[in-house]
């Protein structure tokens, strides 16, 4: 018997159950996706309706004032924070980027495997724990609460990021891009550095953005580095407030004022790493456009 | 350890594309006995693991002529292909034995230096793989790993888009992006990368089955203008392709340890029309494979 007379045999009955589980499975995969963006535009949103009537010019630039006296800003969370990141990044930018590259070209090595154990595992400790680790090798040697300090925990959060993005990234450039270059005579670290980076950045500077919004998110480990600083400060040696911290003391504290500046400061946090994060892509995909770069 | 430099002649960057395009003689007939042997295979072996992909390869290339590798599929005809610029070494575990002579220097000794053998044998894939650059940067890239640079590496990139029959095409967007261009112009343009680094021996692999049959014939026709320059080698699955395009042809076989071994070389013409062996005669009249 022919599949088109079996069809027709157990015919319509069956066919317009199989149309109705493949509407209800299509509708339920809709909802869940559904579902998933909600919490972003939930968050989001909350934030701006709580945070944004508290902010205006002065809450950008001024600094905090004691309890009880109107104003006054988050201008020191806002320098801190950069320093902080700022410095992270610095720190782990060129180990991270570097080792991703490593793993990329040497997967199957010894120190490629370790590699990528290692930055599972890194990513999985947990930040407090970062932050009490740091504390030990940097503030208790130096005496003193510090930026430096906050930098250096950052950048042990940031590094397994930014490891296995830039690897995950290298990997999917095509072999063939990579023999291209070395059947010109060209060396692995050229083939690297002028073909695979330059075909894979987009993903690389996704992977960059992300750490970055992640350390700039953490508020956990500045209890134990940068400490927090009412006062605005520029020294790497002293310790400096920072936006998730500030959030963290203002949220907790019993004055309204305080927790109406803890969301406004929040919706600053958030604006920041979004303004980064969009202007990142926009600047990639520009020279996407130019170049024929390859699209994550 | 001093490093084992292949014989070659000297080459001054920047002049290097400024030969002329057409030999002043043609190269003589290969088979005919007196051509120089420009590659030599030897008892060629190649492994990967402990599977031997191709098994007692012995080939005589001569210089300034194509010589097509055809075969069906397993046959070992890229792995072989490979070989000779070392681009097996990329395969873990993979592993050459026997000799490939390079103007009799057997380029499988430890002591070659493989960065510069692949600058005098080129290499143009299956696919067209431009890099994700600019047309111009494309075909400098190789000429700025030797070094050369400003106004000679102008020069150099037309003089080699001219030989690649594509700088008509591309002149007035040389700063745009490589990936812009048709697959055909694509793999003329990494026909052209691969000239540009004044290479002696072109190895190309399949380089027109992803084209359309126009592109295909361009791509032919450069090889044959080409060919009296560089020694050429081609794989190809296309017969046609390898009667029209190449002076000698070796046809290459599976085994039935799924080794690929040579079953016959020869001028084109004879082993199109007058083969020794009954299986090449079977394979090129399309019996199998």
């Amino acid at each position: 018997m022919s599949v088109a007379a079996f069809v027709a045999g157990k015919s319509a009955r069956r066919i317009a159950r199989r149309r109705f589980t493949n509407r209800v499975m299509l509708g339920l995969c809709g909802a869940a996706a559904l579902l998933a963006v909600a919490p972003l535009i939930w968050i989001i949103g909350y934030v701006i309706i709580q945070g944004a009537p508290a902010i205006n010019l002065e809450f950008l630039t001024a600094l905090p004032t004691p309890v009880g006296v109107d104003g006054g800003g988050i201008a020191n969370a806002i320098v801190g924070s950069f320093m902080v990141v700022g410095l992270g990044a610095l720190i782990a930018a060129p180990f991270g980027l570097l080792g991703g590259m490593y793993a990329a070209a040497r997967p199957d090595s010894r120190l490629g495997v370790a590699i990528r154990f290692a930055t599972d595992t890194l990513a999985g400790v947990p930040s407090i724990v970062m932050g009490i680790f740091a504390y030990t090798i940097v503030v208790l040697p130096q005496g003193h609460f510090s930026a430096f300090s906050g930098g250096v925990v950052l950048a042990f959060i940031m590094l397994p990021i930014l490891v296995r993005t830039t690897e995950e990234m290298l990997k999917l450039v095509p072999s063939t891009l990579r023999e291209g270059s070395l059947a010109l005579g060209a060396a692995e670290w050229r083939t690297s550095l002028r073909v695979l980076v330059p075909a894979a950045i987009n993903g690389i500077v996704t992977g960059v953005m992300l750490a970055v919004a992640r350390a700039a998110g953490e508020a956990a480990p500045m209890l134990f580095t940068a400490f927090g600083n009412p006062f605005m400060n520029t020294d790497y040696n002293e310790s400096v407030a920072t936006l998730p911290h500030t959030i963290f003391t203002y949220a907790i504290s019993p004055y309204p004022d305080w927790r109406a500046k803890a969301w406004a400061t929040a919706l600053v946090l958030i604006a920041l790493v979004l303004t980064l994060n969009v202007s990142a892509r926009l600047l990639t995909s520009w020279r996407a456009r130019r170049l024929g770069t390859l699209r994550p | 350890m001093p490093v084992e430099t292949l014989p070659q002649p000297t080459i001054e960057p920047g002049v290097i594309a400024m030969r002329p395009l057409v030999a002043p003689e043609r190269a003589p007939l290969a088979g005919s006995g007196t051509t120089p042997v420009k590659v030599a295979l030897r008892e060629l072996n190649v492994y990967y693991g402990n599977f031997r992909a191709v098994r007692e390869v012995t080939l005589n290339i001569p210089i300034s002529s194509v010589t097509a590798i055809i075969g069906p599929s397993g046959s070992g005809k890229s792995t072989l292909l490979r070989a000779i610029n070392r681009m097996t070494d990329l395969v873990p575990r993979a592993r050459a034995t026997g000799a490939i002579e390079l103007d009799g220097a057997n380029v499988l000794a430890p002591s070659i230096d493989v960065v510069e053998l692949r600058r005098r044998v080129g290499m143009v894939f299956q696919r067209p793989n431009p890099f994700p650059k600019s047309i111009y940067d494309n075909v400098a890239y190789g000429p700025r790993l030797y070094g050369v640079r400003g106004k000679s590496l102008d020069e150099l990139v037309e003089s080699t888009l001219r030989g690649a029959a594509l700088w008509d095409e591309v002149k007035d967007k040389l700063r745009q992006s490589a990936m812009a261009l048709s697959g055909g112009q694509q793999q003329r343009l990494c026909i052209a990368r691969a000239m540009a680094v004044e290479p002696e021996v072109i190895l190309m692999d399949e380089p027109a089955s992803a084209l359309d049959p126009r592109a295909t014939l361009l791509i032919e026709e450069l090889m044959r203008e080409l060919k009296e320059r560089y020694t050429i080698v081609i794989v190809t699955h296309n017969m046609q392709q390898a009667a029209r395009v190449s002076d000698q042809t070796a046809f290459l076989n599976m085994g039935e340890d799924r080794a690929g071994y040579l079953v016959e070389t020869g001028p084109t013409t004879t082993i199109f029309t007058n083969p020794r062996n009954r299986l090449t005669e079977d394979y090129v009249s399309g019996r199998f494979g």
